[in-house]
């Protein structure tokens, strides 16, 4: 038990100490390392789920729209929003961007993409665990890389898939701790010379996650859309980026000048 | 420099850690289970683990015995497992466990308030097959021989991957398992039973006693977690068929018409059976509503190849290929037939997911009737089996070895 403790700490340390030091370097050498990283998680998905063509029962899937509630659906699709929040990282380094008339052509296919992957490893889990087991699972998609039986001249392949999920995670935590570092450095007017922002989030992040270790690092709680969710729907994906759009659309003009201005 | 020195310990300490050291257990500190038995007696969980001795398994080694037998008791599974630790000097470790078998009155009781563990715990494999020891305990059969393997759950294993040559039992996970537990409540496992067989050692020179071994045979049928009752092995050909898990191999025997002889005059003793060697086979299972009734229409296409002619059929004639096939057909409509009749008449049990066909195709028909399908609605409801069977080869040879061709029988 202490051993296992150890061994957790160490990888949260790594991660972490992984994290500062990508993040230390830049945005340009964040993206230039998920360019060469985050291919290797995505050719594992796929490999993976090629792999488990032949075990996939299309009759598992059931007709969602005839079952299904339009209420039901939309409570979901609106409580999907407030843990898919990856894109918000995309969102956030658009001022980094040197090219920024393919704005909307970038994020038109990174969506799609993200969303055809999503879809795949969905249906993949669904029609060869079934619905209902997939829902019981913690990590369903661990458990069916699991169940892939019929790949033993590879031995067992979910490390495999752990190592694919480090790889994905690394740069969720580098994305966000860019951000977090990022945004208390325009609060407190420093440059990114100054790393000192940089180590002290990177310290806390890594002492709530020590934290959550120790009290609640993996539960799976299944809650239905509540007042909670409501509230943080309405906030976070409702009045913010609609008001964004507005300040925009009255500002654009003297954001533009400013802009060239700075040019 | 100071950086160097920092990056070179850095380095260091990765190296250190990245042996996989950390959490370790050395293989001489595990006892590897290779097969599980559950039971239940006198309200607690008898756990029995078959453990692979590592010296016995060794080249050269001349040691009788290659596994033994580690049991243990507890109230749950997982407090049973932990209990071994209290009169067995190793580790026991499940993840190259190859089966888990459910003792006959474990199995009946209902098997959903223990298994949780199985499932819960990341050692145990979801891919371990489960199987139910008909009219027998479970620690009963664990250690039973008769194969080449070293321990009872590699001969289980192998056995139970075979299963698609006779189509007489069947293969199912422990994640397949939960799968089909989800959909419809009722899954059937495979059956394992204890049968004494002639022992046939000639060198011996005299008359040996009989011998036990293990048969895996049949169907254990659940309804939700509790065991049923047995399909028998000709009613699971059937049940195969209906879930579409038949794969290449699979060998179907039955009699063809006399008629269909022909001009073969027999040169040795005329047969009577003759059998197909599936190549692949489809089930299309399909529900309708007739006058008001819910029906089932089950479609099996099969291709094959001629697998043995014992009867002496006149190969080369199209018309009598065609005969074969329908013959063929017949034969699995009757599978099918008998254990639809069972699984109506005498269980009450769907578990042929016929309950999620109507559920995909008919969601407002299956609120109403949903909490009365087993004994309610599914016996009652009418089906049409309808087989086609394709001969695309009929083997090496053209025509049986005991005709004659062209000549008056």
């Amino acid at each position: 038990m202490i051993r296992e403790k150890i061994t957790n700490s160490i990888t949260i340390w790594f991660m972490i100490a992984t994290a500062i030091y990508l993040v230390s370097k830049g945005i340009k050498n964040i993206v230039a390392s998920s360019e060469l990283l985050v291919p290797i998680s995505l050719f594992i998905i796929v490999l993976l789920v090629v792999l488990g063509i032949s075990l996939i029962d299309f009759t598992m899937i059931l007709p969602m729209l005839k079952y299904s509630a339009f209420k039901d659906m939309n409570l979901g699709a609106m409580q999907l929003t407030l843990y898919y929040t990856d894109i918000f990282f995309l969102v956030m380094i658009v001022p980094e961007f040197e090219n920024k008339r393919d704005i909307n052509k970038m994020f038109f296919v990174t969506t799609v993409v993200a969303l055809l992957i999503l879809v795949i490893a969905i249906i993949v889990v669904f029609g060869t665990l079934g619905v209902e087991a997939s829902r019981h699972s913690n990590f369903p998609f661990l458990l069916y890389s699991r169940t892939l039986r019929n790949v033993r001249f590879l031995g067992r392949i979910d490390p495999i898939f752990v190592v694919a999920w480090l790889i994905i995670n690394i740069f969720r935590i580098v994305g966000f701790l860019y951000l977090a570092v990022r945004a208390i450095r325009d609060v407190f007017n420093k440059t990114e010379k100054d790393r000192i922002i940089l180590f002290i989030v990177g310290g806390i992040s890594g002492l709530v996650s020590m934290l959550l270790l120790k009290q609640r690092s993996v539960i799976g709680i299944r809650k239905q859309f509540d007042l909670y969710y409501g509230i943080l729907y309405v906030i976070f994906v409702i009045i913010i980026p609609i008001s964004t759009i507005i300040v925009y659309f009255f500002r654009r003009k003297s954001i533009n000048k400013s802009m060239e201005s700075q040019k | 420099m100071i950086k160097k020195v920092i990056f070179i310990i850095i380095l260091i300490v990765i190296v250190t850690l990245s042996t996989s050291c950390t959490g370790s257990i050395e293989l001489e500190e595990l006892g590897i289970v290779t097969a599980i038995g559950l039971d239940i007696e006198n309200e607690k969980i008898i756990l029995t683990n078959e453990v692979i001795i590592p010296s016995a398994t060794e080249p050269g080694s001349t040691a009788e015995n290659t596994v033994l037998y580690v049991q243990s008791r507890g109230d749950t599974i997982g407090e049973a497992y932990k209990n071994s630790t209290l009169d067995f000097d190793r580790s026991l470790f499940i993840p190259h466990n190859k089966v888990i078998i459910f003792g006959e009155e474990f199995a009946k009781r209902g098997i959903g308030d223990y298994i949780d563990y199985l499932l819960n715990d990341n050692e145990l494999r979801e891919t371990t097959y489960l199987l139910v020891a008909k009219d027998e305990k479970a620690y009963d059969l664990l250690g039973i021989d008769g194969g080449l393997s070293i321990s009872t759950g590699g001969l289980l294993e192998i056995i139970i991957e075979s299963y698609n040559d006779t189509l007489k039992t069947r293969s199912l996970s422990m994640i397949e398992y939960f799968k089909y537990f989800f959909i419809d409540g009722s899954p059937v496992l495979g059956v394992i039973q204890s049968v004494d067989v002639m022992e046939v050692n000639k060198k011996e020179g005299k008359e040996m006693p009989d011998k036990t071994v293990l048969n895996l045979g049949g169907g254990a049928v659940f309804k939700s977690d509790k065991l049923h009752g047995y399909y028998t092995d000709e009613e699971m050909i059937g049940f195969n068929f209906m879930v579409n898990e038949v794969e290449k191999g699979a060998l179907i025997v039955f009699e063809v018409a006399d008629e269909y002889i022909g001009k073969n005059k027999h040169v040795a003793t005329k047969g009577k059976f003759t059998s197909i060697e599936i190549i692949d086979s489809r089930t299309k299972n399909d529900v309708e509503i007739v006058d008001g009734q819910i029906h089932v229409n089950i479609n099996v296409r099969i291709n094959g190849t001629i697998g043995e002619d014992t009867k002496g059929l006149d190969l080369t004639e199209l018309h009598v290929v065609d005969a074969i096939g329908r013959a063929c057909s017949k034969k699995v409509e009757e599978y099918i037939t008998n254990v639809m009749e069972r699984a109506q008449n005498e269980f009450k049990i769907d578990s042929f997911g016929v309950k999620n066909l109507v559920y995909m195709k008919y969601p407002d028909l299956w609120k109403e009737i949903a909490s009365e399908w087993h004994e309610g609605v599914f016996p009652d409801i009418s089906y049409s089996v309808k087989v086609d069977t394709n001969i695309i080869r009929t083997g090496l040879i053209n025509d049986s070895i005991n005709v004659l061709r062209g000549k008056e029988q």
